[in-house]
């Protein structure tokens, strides 16, 4: 380590003798370096910030149906749609920028140079990106950056309309499609029914159900039969006398009086007559007149009796509970009549449906069969009918949202660049650098001996020994005032470097003024 | 050299002896002239002086200085005394240059001289080979003071020991660059120069002589110089010299001579010095 340090010493001190000409060449470098780096023209940067939403259209109308497009292909999609070499034009035309090129060539550079200065970046917002662009005049800048935002709406939106059109105009397509399908199947539905309407399974009823509760309905009438004629029966026994009722027939007890209704009015008068006696004697006129309504209705109850027993046939007759029984006998008898005929129905239709025992299963399996066809068909229509109206509805939603311009471009005032700090300080390693060069590549051109080894490398001849220099007063004084003479010309160099750093917000324009006024009259 | 013979060195006797016998051209030269050695008084070595200059490291810094010199001279001094694994001819003459001037070459030499200087087997003659610019000569303030040149110029009659300087240190001989001339370089090839140098090498086998000459890359002298020495000392500035340049000046030297480097003004970061202060506190 020791060796190689000492190695690198020895070079050090080889261009140590050059190092005038590395100071010059330095210099040369250096003044020339920030010169033009203080030539260079301010570079003024507009940018525009944009929303971009690119989901809202997209997505819904293709979900399921087609790939799904992400954000940022979609951008840099239409980002290099629009990079593309007519585009630029077209923006370089539009923003006079196209007056910059004087040969094709020009042109293309130009062009080419539009391309890779026109960033388009992601910002920390999702959906906002922003554009921007660097120029030396800041209109112009400003100019380039509202062409291509603006292309950009037109173009997203046109390409999002074209791609929303295919959508759309395949959704119309697919519903026209299922639409006549559709026509199709309710022709067919509609011509089964029709051939076959006689057949028709009645609602929520098939073959063999309908065959069950066809059995069951003629059973069920069959036992309401029974019953009508049952009542029917017993009514009719009742009335020819067969059977006991009580206080209707003739050889029963006679005391009883027909007329219930007179006993009724009796008993009543009756019972007036004891509260009444209670009060009063029976001398009262009240009693007195009870007493002579009694004696009336007495009077024709017995009357009534008379007839009855004259002939018991009428009195029957005028017996309301003998015409009640009547009325239900006749009653009766409809009733039989009804169900009877009830029944033969019941059991025509449960013949008929036997014979069709074949035939009714088939047609009712091809009539679900035709009947989930035209469900699902009617489904997918409605299905697409939906879509395509939302589609519209939310098409005419994000129309005017889809992409926005949050920040418009704006001529900038203060310039972006060039960074001319740091072109400063690159100049000035450059110029360090390029001395730094000069300065090894003299010594390697013209070699001394710095070290024994040296001497043993590049010699034949062997060494006897080194002797250390010695410095004289003199020696030391002169050896001073060189270096520090190098020292103030290397600090010179140093300042102009902090001076030019200093003033490199009003420099340029100086530089670039004096520069403009030379060149004028040439 | 034994301790016997510097003694007796001290009395000058045997030494002036020897040479009258041994050396041709000094005895050439002695004949006109004898010089008692002995007699010539010992040059001061002002070290303070040198530090000032910064030649010299006092202080903090000698203790490593001295470590680093310690190190560079062995080799050199083994090939030089025949301790090394090969017999190298001519061994113990040393030339310090570099491929281009401002390297160190006056620095390392005359550090090394002095690091040498200090060995107990042998002494060390300095010589300022570098004629044109003679910073050594000028470090130690014999600028003026006859020397090689004066030994090299054709109808000269000034003899080698004439011009040797001892120091006060008594291991350490300075040979001066001499008088000026416009042909220096001429000079230096001469055949003259050849003899010098190779009386200088066989007479005193344990005396190394170390040759600050001029950078390669800066003339032809050191690469005439090259041919009459047995080591080389490149020394290499580090992260300053370029390896391209020191490939150029490189190609001048004799490949069968052999050349240590030696890398100067190294500025390592976090260098270890604690070995350093082991080895004594005090640097020559």
């Amino acid at each position: 380590m020791h060796d190689l340090f000492a190695e690198f010493m020895t070079h050090i001190q080889g261009m140590w003798r050059f190092r005038w000409y590395g100071l010059a060449l330095a210099w040369l470098v250096a003044g020339g370096g920030w010169a033009s780096v203080y030539l260079m023209p301010d570079q003024y940067e507009a940018s525009a910030r944009v929303y971009v939403d690119t989901q809202s259209v997209l997505k819904p109308l293709l979900k399921g149906l087609a790939v799904e497009t992400d954000v940022m292909t979609e951008v840099n999609m239409v980002s290099s749609a629009l990079l593309s070499g007519p585009n630029l034009e077209k923006v370089a035309t539009e923003t006079n920028l196209i007056s910059r090129a004087a040969t094709s060539k020009d042109l293309e550079k130009l062009l080419n140079g539009l391309k890779r200065a026109l960033k388009i970046e992601p910002s920390a917002y999702q959906n906002m990106y922003t554009i921007s662009f660097q120029d030396t005049d800041p209109q112009m800048a400003k100019r380039v950056v509202e062409a291509f935002v603006g292309g950009l709406v037109h173009d997203t939106m046109g390409s999002k309309k074209s791609d929303s059109t295919a959508a759309h105009e395949f959704l119309v397509e697919q519903i026209r499609e299922y639409e006549s399908r559709l026509t199709v199947a309710e022709q067919r539905l509609a011509n089964f029914k029709r051939e076959h309407v006689g057949t028709m399974p009645r609602r929520g009823e098939d073959y063999y159900g309908q065959l069950q509760s066809a059995g069951d309905l003629l059973n069920s009438k069959r036992a309401d039969l029974r019953i009508a004629l049952n009542t029917r029966d017993q009514l009719r026994k009742q009335l020819e006398g067969e059977v006991p009722v009580f206080g209707l027939m003739p050889d029963a007890n006679r005391s009883s009086s027909a007329t219930t209704a007179l006993d009724l009015e009796i008993a009543k008068q009756r019972v007036r007559l004891n509260e009444l006696r209670l009060q009063y004697t029976d001398k009262h006129p009240d009693i007195e007149a009870i007493n002579q309504v009694l004696d009336e209705l007495h009077e024709r109850k017995s009357v009534e009796q008379e007839a009855l027993n004259a002939s018991p046939a009428a009195a029957l007759e005028k017996n309301p509970i003998f015409q009640n029984m009547k009325i239900s006998a006749s009653r009766a008898d409809v009733e039989v009549a009804r169900l009877q005929t009830e029944v033969a129905d019941a059991a025509r239709e449960m013949k008929r449906l036997q014979k069709l025992v074949d035939t009714i299963p088939e047609v009712e399996a091809n009539l679900v069969r035709l009947n989930r066809d035209y469900e699902i068909t009617k489904a997918q229509y409605e299905a697409l009918v939906e879509r395509l109206e939302s589609a519209r509805l939310s098409e005419e939603a994000e129309q005017r949202s889809e992409f926005r311009i949050i920040d418009p471009a704006v001529a900038p005032l203060i310039p972006s660049g060039p960074p001319r700090t740091l072109f400063l300080g690159a100049v000035l390693l450059a110029a360090m650098g390029g001395a730094f060069a000069v300065m090894f590549l003299l010594h390697q051109l013209r070699p001394v001996f710095g070290s024994t080894r040296a001497v043993r490398q590049h010699t034949d001849f062997p060494v006897l020994g080194t002797v250390s220099m010695k410095w004289m007063p003199r020696q030391k004084m002169s050896l001073r005032l060189g270096l520090g003479s190098f020292a103030v010309v290397l600090m010179l160099l140093i300042a102009a470097f902090v001076g030019a750093v200093k003033f490199k917000d009003t420099g340029p324009r100086v530089v670039q003024d004096l520069v403009a006024s030379v060149e004028l009259p040439l | 050299m034994s301790i016997i013979q510097k003694a007796l060195e001290q009395s000058g006797k045997v030494r002036a002896k020897e040479h009258r016998q041994n050396d041709p051209i000094s005895f050439r030269k002695k004949r006109a002239k004898p010089v008692y050695l002995n007699a010539a008084p010992r040059h001061r070595l002002d070290l303070r002086a040198l530090a000032r200059k910064g030649i010299y490291a006092e202080g903090d810094l000698a203790l490593r200085a001295a470590a680093e010199y310690r190190q560079i001279k062995r080799p050199l001094l083994d090939n030089a005394l025949n301790k090394g694994p090969v017999r190298i001819e001519n061994g113990n003459v040393i030339m310090v240059t570099s491929s281009v001037p401002g390297e160190g070459k006056t620095f390392t030499a005359i550090n090394l001289a002095l690091s040498m200087a200090l060995e107990q087997d042998s002494t060390v003659l300095l010589v300022d080979a570098d004629v044109t610019k003679r910073d050594t000569s000028n470090l130690l303030n014999v600028d003026n003071a006859p020397g090689l040149m004066d030994v090299l110029l054709p109808d000269s009659d000034v003899a080698l020991e004439d011009v040797l300087l001892r120091t006060d240190n008594l291991n350490l001989v300075i040979l001066p660059a001499g008088q000026r001339h416009s042909n220096a370089a001429e000079l230096l090839a001469s055949r003259q120069m050849e003899l010098v140098v190779r009386e200088l090498a066989a007479r005193y086998p344990d005396r190394i002589i170390l040759l600050d000459s001029p950078p390669l890359l800066a003339g032809s002298e050191a690469r005439i110089l090259n041919r009459f020495v047995g080591q080389v000392v490149m020394v290499v500035a580090a992260v300053h010299t370029l390896q391209q340049v020191f490939h150029e000046a490189t190609a001048q030297l004799d490949p069968d001579k052999p050349t240590g480097v030696v890398l100067n003004k190294s500025q390592r970061f976090l260098n270890s010095d604690y070995y350093y202060g082991y080895y004594g506190n005090e640097a020559g």
